[in-house]
């Protein structure tokens, strides 16, 4: 296993889209503090503050996220590398499983790059205000909302297998799932917290209460297992 | 006879159609075996098969004598394989691309990656982007890429494909010394008959799925050198002339009772003469020789390699 993530390490060297991922995501954040330190009012209290941060992050960093999987994922079949690759031999369950890796690596290599970013903008906009307890609350919501949120989007991996040289349907698909988490708070409690795009930022952000935030985690989990589990299945299926 | 590849009723469906139909395929230990057909004739969705890339409707490939289900990774690992285009990753150099090869096959040799560029004739360390190579500089790479971890078993799908006539010789050359110096075992698929005609120790047909012959190179050419087809009227008569007058005992008897006499030194006009003597008739006396495309072709039915 060590071997496949190693290898996965040396394809993205010289690689321009998680470069160019990163930075749009990076770039992002940087932006709306630069914005609220220089040219917009910010809300008055830094909780609105984090809460509006996080809208513009998921948005961006949902749909990069896709594409990075997408890209992942697309190339190998897209550059006919994947026969090279299962036959050195990698089983199937390793390829998958290394592509998963680095995903989340570079997920979450910017998340702490974003929060970073957050930080040195909550102490100089909120000066005197923000302190710990706004770092804490910030470090904590933004971690625990996108880990939620990486692992309700795991079924990309799925989709990603199926469509094999088509770039666009796993991206349409992260499209779909960021809009879904956008909507969560128009959406009636019941109904979002079962949904698991919705239900991450209802148990990540808005801290729903037992047992609504039990049955959220549960739904996240799921559908991150049974995205894997088709992921698997269809990739074994799979004539190459 | 040490069979490192051995297909019993390999069998590839898509659906309500058949692509490889119950194929017996017999590669030994040492040797190089050519698969030949046509264009969809199969070859490429047996090796598939055979590598594990595809799934088998039906049938079992073993390899190096054991089964491959439960055991892929011990096995794969002895085997090098190019399968179709070779891909590799276009913002790399070739060095690059051999490097994760190498990081995924856990190849502890010291320079296998210069050794295997060495082998195929491209250099090691250079700039060039694998999506700036051409055709015969990607083949090359994915030959390269087979011998990384020095395997005991080649499957090679049509390998010289887009090689120049000098790169064809050279890549032959490769193959023979790996085959007959380091007693490697090669798999060679190919629709260039007069390659694997210079190459082969033994050869398959697959035409439409199905495996019609299998025969060694040296049986293959018995049955295609100069002969002389006669038919005649008394086989009994024929025989006893050829053997007891002539003292010819090179020959075949044909299911059509016609003769096929492999003794070419007795000119046919002496042949006949002899055997009109002998009061047997001779309606056909020519001299035939059949090349491998005519044995292929008679073989497939069809009009020849496409």
């Amino acid at each position: 296993m060590h071997n496949t993530i190693s290898a996965e390490f040396m394809k993205i060297q010289k690689n321009k889209i998680f470069l160019v991922c990163s930075i749009i995501v990076i770039a992002s954040a940087a932006v709306i503090v630069i914005k609220d330190l220089f040219f917009i009012e910010p809300p008055d209290d830094y909780q609105s503050w984090i809460m509006n941060s996080y809208v513009v992050t998921t948005l961006i960093l949902g749909i990069m996220s896709g594409f990075v999987l997408t890209f992942l994922i697309q190339r190998e079949y897209e550059d006919k590398t994947i026969i090279n690759v299962l036959t050195a031999p990698t089983s199937r369950f390793r390829f998958l499983m290394s592509k998963l890796v680095i995903w989340f690596l570079w997920y979450a290599g910017v998340l702490l790059a974003i929060e970073v970013i957050y930080l040195i903008g909550g102490f100089l906009i909120y000066q005197g205000q923000f302190g710990f307890e706004g770092a804490k609350i910030l470090v904590i919501s933004l971690t625990k909302s996108h880990m939620l949120r990486f692992i309700a989007t795991i079924p990309l991996l799925w989709i990603a297998i199926l469509q094999k040289k088509i770039f666009y349907p796993s991206i349409m698909a992260a499209l779909v799932f960021t809009g879904i988490e956008m909507t969560a708070s128009n959406m009636p409690v019941q109904a979002g917290i079962v949904i698991p795009w919705s239900a991450v930022p209802l148990v990540g952000i808005y801290d729903v209460p037992f047992p609504y935030n039990t049955i959220g985690i549960v739904s996240i989990i799921l559908t991150s297992i049974i995205g894997f589990a088709l992921s698997y299945t269809s990739f074994r299926m799979q004539d190459q | 006879m040490n069979n490192v590849i051995e297909t019993n009723s390999l069998t590839k469906k898509y659906g309500k159609n058949t692509v490889v139909n119950s194929i017996n395929l017999h590669v030994n230990k040492g040797k190089i075996y050519g698969l030949l057909g046509r264009n969809g004739a199969g070859k490429t969705s047996t090796m598939k098969m055979i590598l594990g890339l595809s799934s088998v409707t039906g049938g079992e490939v073993k390899l190096f004598g054991s089964s491959v289900k439960g055991n892929q990774r011990e096995v794969y690992t002895r085997i090098g394989s190019i399968i179709e285009t070779p891909g590799f990753y276009p913002n790399l150099t070739g060095t690059e691309n051999l490097n994760i090869f190498a990081r995924l096959r856990g190849t502890t040799k010291i320079n296998a990656v210069k050794d295997a560029l060495k082998t195929v004739g491209l250099p090691y360390g250079d700039k060039k982007h694998f999506s700036s190579y051409s055709l015969g500089m990607k083949q090359r790479l994915g030959i390269a890429n087979a011998l990384l971890n020095d395997p005991e078993l080649l499957i090679l799908d049509e390998p010289t494909n887009g090689l120049d006539p000098i790169g064809i010789a050279e890549l032959r050359e490769v193959f023979q010394k790996l085959c007959s110096e380091q007693g490697k075992t090669i798999l060679i698929s190919s629709h260039i008959l007069s390659e694997i005609a210079l190459i082969a120790d033994d050869i398959g047909i697959i035409h439409q799925g199905n495996l019609l012959e299998e025969s060694s190179m040296k049986q293959l050419e018995q049955n295609n050198e100069k002969y002389i087809h006669v038919c005649v009227s008394s086989l009994s008569a024929a025989t006893q002339t050829l053997e007891r007058q002539l003292d010819i005992k090179n020959y075949s008897v044909e299911a059509d009772k016609s003769l096929r006499i492999y003794d070419t030194h007795i000119a046919p006009i002496d042949l006949n003469k002899a055997l009109v003597m002998a009061d047997c008739g001779v309606s056909t006396i020519q001299m035939c020789q059949d090349n491998l495309e005519d044995y292929f072709k008679k073989i497939t039915g069809g009009v020849g390699i496409a």
